[in-house]
């Protein structure tokens, strides 16, 4: 229960409010990230390997 | 007079002139090398006005290193070490069994271990009581006892390596082990031997004395230590390495820093800003540096972006030199801050969520971002003691939260620079990468959505969302928890 004073689903008018919607926003989203989200991926292998290779001290 | 009760295991020396401090050397009885007295007169002359001598000092850190190494050699090496406290103004010498009532005027202390090199052990200085030092760091409250009477340091660790058992690795690794154990009672003490064996499973060849740590071994310490670390590395996040790092460190998280080329290791513990520029996007932009515990130095050095310019104690580094940090997350943190930021810049750009589908307010072309961790805990704390619009507060501190979260303020420079924000984006930091929704809570200064997390589904019942009827911006203060202002 939030304090704050929300609009119910009905006062949404047409914001989000079905579940094509939802999954059109994430796969929004999903599309928006995936190429930052490869490049992470890939520079999270290359730590792997590069961290055994630095010496400090 | 300038040296008191010199007869005695408890020297107090009044410090006028470059000749006192000579006194103090003589004192420690060849415990404070030539080389480390030099560094402590440049670094405290301009402030310390006494320093009382507690000579016989048992340190636990020194012992530990004592008995597992120093016991074993030929040549003489005390068990004792001594200890200087540093204070800003003189103490008559009929106080030193009410030291407390100095404790406004404390600085510090430090201990010197008769190790012949690299002799200054622990030392806790408060920097707001040294000239010269500024910015936003890690810090927490120390307490010290001399003769019964206690007083409290707010600093952060430091130690120099003794280049035996420890070297800058340790160090820089003990530093932030010890400000999370003295800060958070969930961290167990460790002492320098026991460091420098957090290895012993990832080992090349005999661990002491040490030659030296890869970065490997030095995220399998905080692994060992109860850290959960992440490893980033310059040449694989390019231009987005520094933002990360500053992500972290304004979360409140010291991190060790590797400087390849210079073989060296250094611990990360604050940033300088100024926040009279104006920025274009992102609050990294104010930061003109790091302030880093190089332990070649004393604590607090600045280590600017640039080679130059730069006032105060500086690093003979500069950030460009960091190519490596290890960053010490808890258990439950699995949203890093790389995939947090691609996330809220989705997010604010997104068709559905975005600021300029959302607000009439605000563009997002003017938006500065702050991207930080904190605990919900803290968040909440905070919140709830200041008056936010449309009873946010009410609302942030009754939203369902995980322990970590994610936090994205977003301003304008009009508002920032007076510590002003007019909204936020709240992350779940146990979340999946993969999970585009992983925000708990987006607040926008004319919207607002909350999204229920426990749904498995694309129900539309997990959003609740409104428009805020509002006509101007209003703009409440910053979260200011995770560092401390110098």
């Amino acid at each position: 229960m939030y304090i704050i004073k929300l609009p119910s689903m009905e006062e949404r008018k047409g914001f989000l409010d079905t579940e094509e919607k939802v999954r059109e926003a994430w796969e929004s989203l999903e599309k928006a990230t995936a190429e930052d989200y490869k490049k992470y991926d890939e520079a999270k292998r290359a730590v792997q390997c590069a961290a055994q290779t630095k010496l400090l001290g | 007079m300038p040296i008191f009760n010199d007869k005695t295991p408890y020297p107090l020396v009044h410090i006028v002139n470059q000749s006192d401090w000579k006194r103090v050397v003589s004192s420690c009885e060849g415990y404070l090398s030539i080389h480390d007295y030099i560094k402590l007169y440049e670094y405290l002359s301009q402030d310390v006005k006494t320093v009382f001598i507690e000579k016989g000092y048992i340190d636990k850190d020194y012992r530990d290193t004592y008995y597992n190494f120093y016991s074993k050699k030929f040549a003489n090496y005390p068990n004792k070490t001594i200890r200087l406290h540093f204070f800003t103004t003189v103490i008559p010498p009929d106080d030193i069994l009410i030291l407390d009532k100095y404790q406004n005027q404390y600085v510090g202390f430090s201990v010197i271990r008769p190790t012949r090199i690299n002799t200054i052990g622990r030392t806790i200085l408060d920097p707001s009581k040294i000239s010269n030092l500024n910015g936003h760091i890690c810090s927490t409250d120390y307490k010290v006892h001399i003769f019964g009477a206690e007083l409290n340091i707010n600093g952060f660790p430091y130690i120099s390596q003794d280049t035996d058992v420890t070297v800058c690795a340790h160090a820089a690794c003990w530093m932030v082990f010890r400000y999370f154990s003295e800060r958070y009672t969930s961290y167990a003490e460790v002492l320098p031997f026991e460091v420098s064996q957090l290895t012993e499973n990832l080992s090349y060849g005999r661990l002491v004395p040490s030659k030296g740590l890869y970065l490997s071994q030095i995220a399998e310490m905080f692994s060992k230590f109860g850290f959960f670390p992440e490893i980033y590395i310059r040449d694989s996040y390019k231009r987005n390495f520094d933002k990360l790092l500053y992500y972290y460190i304004e979360s409140g998280l010291p991190v060790v820093a590797g400087l390849n080329k210079h073989s060296h290791a250094i611990t990360i513990l604050g940033h300088f800003s100024d926040y009279r520029k104006n920025v274009l996007d992102n609050s990294v932009e104010y930061v003109d540096g790091f302030i880093i515990n190089d332990d070649n130095y004393l604590p607090y050095q600045k280590l600017l972006r640039r080679k130059t310019g730069g006032d105060g104690y500086c690093s003979e580094f500069n950030v460009e030199d960091i190519d490596s940090f290890v960053v010490p997350l808890y258990e439950k943190i699995y949203f890093s801050a790389e995939y947090v930021e691609s996330t809220v810049e989705a997010v604010l750009n997104d068709n559905t969520f975005g600021i300029n589908a959302l607000s009439k307010l605000i563009r997002k072309e003017n938006i500065i971002k702050r991207i930080f961790l904190t605990s919900s805990k803290s968040y909440k704390a905070q919140r709830r003691k200041q008056d936010l619009p449309f009873n946010l507060s009410s609302a942030y501190c009754t939203l369902d939260m995980p322990k970590f979260i994610w936090v994205c303020e977003l301003s304008v420079n009009e508002f920032y620079q007076k510590g002003e924000i007019v909204g936020e984006i709240i992350f779940d930091a146990t979340a999946n990468h993969h999970d585009r929704f992983a925000f708990l809570s987006i607040h926008y200064p004319d919207f607002i959505l909350l999204n229920d997390r426990n749904y498995l589904t694309n129900d539309p019942k997990r959003f609740l969302s409104g428009n805020l009827k509002e006509e101007s911006l209003q703009s409440y203060p910053l979260y200011k928890n995770n560092l401390k202002e110098i």
